[in-house]
């Protein structure tokens, strides 16, 4: 036989075998050493070359190392396999149907999460956030707003006194007049914050609930601009097919007043979710704009009502209650 | 207030369902929903009540054959005023009530029933239900009921703004209307009418300004007695009861053109004149409503020069109602002072009828058109005739005011140019008279609009008639920015989202509490003057007693383990008076329960001082950058209280919640950890920027140490010691481990493990450069702290 047919041999020979070599390792290391052990039938092979003549003996040399690194290779190849189907069932042995290690998430109260959307979508449109006292004087929560001491307006908002010049505030307005007694025109400010009514606790009403409360004054500023500022606002927070009317009403520091509704499709019936209008020059007046030159829109919002409607939440008293069962629904 | 469909009939003509027309009224600002009487109940018809007999086996059950205009049917009726004769509203078997009750034939007591003879609540039309309905007697058998009667009843319901006097009534709600869609407008217009006599009286007040005008009348031979049927049922459509034709006639006015009047009996008038004039202190009042009422100055009288005969504007007095023996009465129709009537009613609790339109606003020229419609109903339906003349005191009358409007200011407040003929139609619909100017309009506004006496006033009559709705949202954004800071809280989102991330719950408690919870913190809360109960009396001082008080309601709906937060105002008062009313921004958070739960992969752990001094560690340090230390300190709110020392400046406390805390609150919970921090001076600090510092590419090297010390040495002071005596090498030391043992290191004392992390921001670190750092590390831990390094 010649040389080069029985270096065919040995690589067939090897090929058969290596598909019967199962995952045992003394077996594996047999095959081993029967084809690339030191004196094994590769390392045989190799003593074909003192035989063969001269001009045979380079090519016989390069089948032969050709072979070897083939069939070392090959064998490579099934050691890492038979490691990785190994490893595969010591992976399946793991019951990962156990549970978790333990991770607890907090949450951000729905309140605080239904304000920051809101802060957004009027900060994407100019807004600036102002803050201001819960603790006011009778003149900042009424008065400047043109909301006289004895006027039926005062009892659309049941007050609680601290003392008979000082409230607690019944609307984020108050931060208004701060800002306007501080600031020339223009600004364009919205107001968030606490606010109180003396009113009996229920599933619509809670003796406190949370504002955010809109001005824009300017020399320029129309009820056509209000009507995109808040139409924009409504599309942004509840999607942009809702269905909104302006209604017109009374506040005493705007006019015209509107109120917003926007259509609830479950109940079939509108649902008002804000109060808007031009600012009365009144209160222009009284934080000494000059009214023939200023012109100016604001709104106001309660946040608790717009997340329940957002989020079809029916009792008020939910979010003050600190119940768990409630936060974790809005993590 | 409620307003009759078919009344406004007698104005406006209106074709819309009580639906359509709450829509189109909303759209001008009134503010309407349909009440819940039908407009249709199919199968309830006209019928007469034949024979009325006692039910053969029930007593207080009728047997009743009822005519529908074509047959007779048997029914059993259980109300007491069920007569032979009567015209009776007849559901039919079939028919479905409102309420969706069917009617079926059934077997009451032994007697077959077919149909149901209604009581007004059964139809919805009103809450009388004391017995059946009983109809005028011209209506045809066999008619529907809805279409030949009950449509008298549908109505829809006003939500009136303060500042809509005159849509206080019918005629006013129907001008509206007429405006709006353009239809005519029927205006009352009441003639005056001759007097058969000449009797008078003296009327004359104290101030002009409380009372500009005073109307009086004198009607004899009036005869009290049941108002007929249409003013009955106009009357109960807007839920009204009648009372007698006299008292009814000035209800009726009332609610038709919207003024006030009042009808005295004439004969218990001692003295025979009127003088108005405000009360003393002491007089006393007995009213219509039997109360009697302690005055002083903020009260209004209609007195007959001495005694007081009626609140003004407010309520008639007792004394002078008309009652059945009234032969003779006097009429008032007067325009009284808003804020007089306000001031008057709101001391004594009191909101009337009368009251409401007063402080709102009534029509000083509508005194005389109410005084005759009066006259003329007296005389119609009470038998009366006038006896004297329209007494009419009105010195200096309130003429009608001029406002101008400028087109140019029209435009641009509402963003629209409305074309001149829209305006001048919106304007004569009201009754605004308008002459139209180069520059605009001038207005003469009619007196019973009080509400429009400015440009303003002018625009939005204009928008409100246009339509909102009409006028296009302007979607351009105008206006200058600025460049201040866009939210100064932005840097609480840092505070709240890192909590959330270390499984805190954030909650929004009540700022109002009692005086315990208020005060428990030991500063002096802000107190109310008219809190809605004695639980919320006082403005919170702290925020921990509302998460307590959150924690404990959730611990009794077996929730084991919780951390919550709060970010919050709270509110002290450090002296009296509006300026020392501190307002502070304060952060706070309580822990209770396990902090791992027991679970297959581990044992559980309790929350304790350490976990919430690593929840303040990842907020301030980790998340903020801020150095965090708590000293020793005292606080009420507290057992094992540390003050929380951030950057070096004393910010608030920590620890587990003191035990008074806990039984004076009455909590169930007994272990909780909490924290309370100040953010105003935080506020600065968190404003820093941040740097980028360059990465260090040299390995650390870790030795550690162990050292013997008295078990009272802290250990964090020598951490930080060893981190400055570090040479700028350690980056890092802490403790892992400690180990009491007496035998092997003796009485009062603890070995303490360090891990000291090294590394050098030019080369690798080998011992030659660490140990001499380790050297100096024991030596200044030997000479300043008694400490021993451990062989």
């Amino acid at each position: 036989m010649s040389a080069l047919k029985l270096i065919e041999t040995v690589r067939n020979e090897f090929l058969a075998e290596l598909e019967d070599v199962g995952e045992d390792l003394n077996q594996i290391e047999n095959f081993r050493s029967t084809y690339l052990g030191r004196k094994g039938k590769v390392a045989s092979l190799f003593s074909l070359m003192g035989k063969a003549s001269n001009e045979d003996r380079p090519a016989l040399g390069n089948s032969l190392n050709e072979l070897k690194t083939d069939l070392t290779t090959l064998f490579e190849n099934k050691v890492a396999e038979v490691n990785s189907s190994k490893q595969k069932a010591q992976d399946d042995s793991i019951d990962l149907s156990l549970p978790s290690k333990q991770q607890r998430l907090g949450s951000i109260h729905i309140l605080e999460q239904t304000l920051s959307e809101i802060k957004e979508i009027y900060q994407s449109i100019g807004f600036h956030v102002a803050y201001g006292p819960e603790v006011d004087d009778d003149y900042h929560n009424f008065t400047a707003l043109n909301i006289p001491e004895h006027h039926p307006a005062r009892d659309m908002q049941d007050t609680f006194f601290i003392d008979p010049e000082t409230v607690l505030r019944t609307h984020t307005s108050n931060v208004q007049v701060h800002l306007m007694e501080e600031q020339d025109p223009p600004l364009r400010y919205i107001v968030p914050g606490r606010v109180y009514r003396n009113e009996a606790i229920g599933y619509k009403s809670y003796c406190l609930f949370h504002q955010v409360e809109g001005i824009y004054i300017n020399e320029r500023a129309s009820f056509g601009e209000l009507k995109g500022c808040l139409e924009f606002f409504v599309k942004q927070m509840f999607g942009p097919k809702k269905n909104m009317r302006f209604r017109p009403s009374y506040f005493p520091f705007t006019e015209p007043s509107a109120e917003v509704d926007i259509w609830d499709e479950e109940r079939k019936q509108w649902m008002e979710i804000l109060g808007c209008g031009m600012v009365d020059p009144a209160v222009l007046e009284n934080v000494g704009y000059d009214p023939s030159r200023f012109h100016g829109y604001a709104f106001g919002m309660g946040v608790e009502r717009i997340a329940m409607l957002k989020y079809k939440i029916n009792d008020i008293r939910h979010f003050y209650s600190g119940d768990v069962r409630f936060l974790e629904q809005f993590v | 207030m409620i307003i009759s469909l078919d009344w406004l009939k007698e104005f406006v003509d209106i074709d819309e369902s009580p639906d359509q027309l709450s829509d189109l009224l909303s759209g001008i600002g009134l503010e309407a929903e349909a009440t819940s009487v039908p407009t249709e109940i199919p199968g309830v018809i006209i019928g007469k009540v034949e024979t009325a007999e006692k039910h053969p086996n029930a007593d207080k059950l009728k047997l009743c054959t009822v005519n529908d205009g074509k047959q007779v049917h048997q029914v059993v009726c259980g109300a007491p005023n069920v007569d032979a004769g009567q015209t009776i509203a007849f559901a039919t078997v079939g028919s479905i009530l409102p309420g969706k009750l069917k009617i079926k034939k059934a077997n009451i007591r032994g007697v077959e029933s077919s149909g149901m003879i209604c009581s007004e609540r059964e139809l919805n039309l009103s809450d009388e239900h004391e017995g059946i309905m009983v109809l005028p007697d011209n209506l045809e058998p066999g008619d529907d009921f809805v279409s030949s009667y009950g449509y008298k009843y549908t109505s829809v319901e006003l939500d009136i703004t303060p500042n809509r006097p005159d849509a206080f009534s019918h005629q006013g709600v129907a001008r509206d209307i007429a405006c709006k869609t353009k239809r005519y407008f029927k205006q009352i217009s009441a003639e005056p009418i001759s007097e058969k006599g000449n009797e008078s009286i003296n009327i004359s007040m104290e101030d002009h300004q409380d009372c500009p005008r005073y109307i009086g009348g004198i009607v004899k031979n009036v005869k009290v007695g049941p108002s007929p049927d249409w003013l009955v049922e106009r009357l109960k459509a807007v839920g009204q009861r009648s009372i007698n034709n006299i008292v009814d006639i000035s209800n009726y006015v009332l609610m038709e053109m919207g003024h006030p009047t009042h009808i005295f009996d004439h004969d218990s008038l001692k003295n025979k004149s009127i003088y108005i004039r405000r009360a003393e202190k002491g007089e006393t009042l007995t009213t219509l409503d039997d109360q009697k009422h302690k005055l002083d100055k903020r009260h209004l009288l209609i007195t007959d020069g001495s005694e007081p005969l009626a609140l003004a504007g407010v309520m008639g007095g007792a004394n002078t109602a008309v009652s059945d023996h009234t032969t003779k009465v006097l009429v008032e129709s007067a325009y009284f002072d808003m804020v007089t009537i306000r001031k008057s009613a709101k001391s004594l609790s009191m909101s009337t009828d009368a009251s409401k339109r007063y402080e709102r606003g009534a029509d000083p020229n509508g005194c005389e058109t109410a005084f005759w419609r009066v006259i003329g109903l007296l005389e119609d339906i009470a038998n009366g005739e006038l006896c004297s003349e329209m007494i009419d005191i009105y010195p200096s009358p309130i003429k009608k005011e001029k406002v101008n409007l400028k087109r140019k200011e029209l435009d641009l407040v509402l963003g629209i140019s409305i074309e001149d003929a829209a305006v001048d139609t919106i304007f004569k619909g009201l009754g605004i008279h308008s002459e139209k100017k180069e520059e605009g309009w001038e207005c003469e506004i009619p007196t019973y609009r009080p509400d429009i006496s400015r440009e303003i006033d002018l625009i939005e009559e204009v928008a409100r008639i246009y339509g909102f709705d009409e006028i296009p949202a302007d979607e351009s954004l105008y206006g200058s920015f600025r460049y201040t800071h866009p939210d100064p809280e932005k840097y609480l989102d840092d505070i709240r989202k890192t909590l959330a991330g270390c499984g805190f719950h954030q909650i929004y408690a009540n700022s109002l509490q009692n005086e315990n919870e208020a005060t428990l913190t030991g500063y002096s809360p802000v107190e109310m003057m008219n809190p809605l109960n004695v639980e919320m009396g006082y403005l919170r001082t702290s925020l921990l007693p509302g998460l307590l008080k959150a924690a404990d309601h959730n611990f009794k709906h077996s929730i084991q383990d919780l951390r919550l937060f709060e970010l919050g105002h709270v509110h002290i008062q450090k002296d009296k008076g509006f300026e020392n009313i501190f307002e502070k921004k304060y952060i706070s958070g309580v822990v209770y329960g396990n902090y791992r739960n027991h679970s297959v992969h581990s044992p559980s752990s309790e929350e304790d001082l350490f976990t919430l001094k690593g929840y303040l560690n990842s907020l301030f340090v980790q998340k903020l950058g801020m150095r965090l230390d708590l000293i020793k300190g005292d606080s009420a709110a507290f057992d094992h209280s540390r003050v929380v020392e951030i950057n070096r400046q004393k910010v608030g406390v920590m620890g587990r919640i003191s035990k008074i805390w806990i039984d004076s609150m009455d909590l169930d919970l007994d272990t909780v950890f909490g924290f309370e921090v100040d953010l105003e001076p935080l506020k600065q600090m968190i404003n820093k920027k941040r740097k980028f510092k360059t990465i260090n590419p040299y390995p650390k090297i870790t030795r550690d140490l162990n050292l013997v010390m008295p078990i009272e040495q802290e250990v964090g002071v020598l951490l930080e010691l060893f981190t400055r005596k570090g040479k700028k090498l350690v980056t890092n030391v802490k403790p892992v481990d400690i180990f009491l043992d007496e035998d092997a290191i003796g009485k009062g004392m603890k070995s303490v493990t360090f891990s000291i992390s090294f590394q050098d921001s030019s080369k690798t670190l080998e011992d030659k450069d660490v140990n001499p750092v380790i050297d100096e590390i024991i030596h200044v831990a030997e000479k300043n702290f008694l400490a021993k390094l451990r062989t």
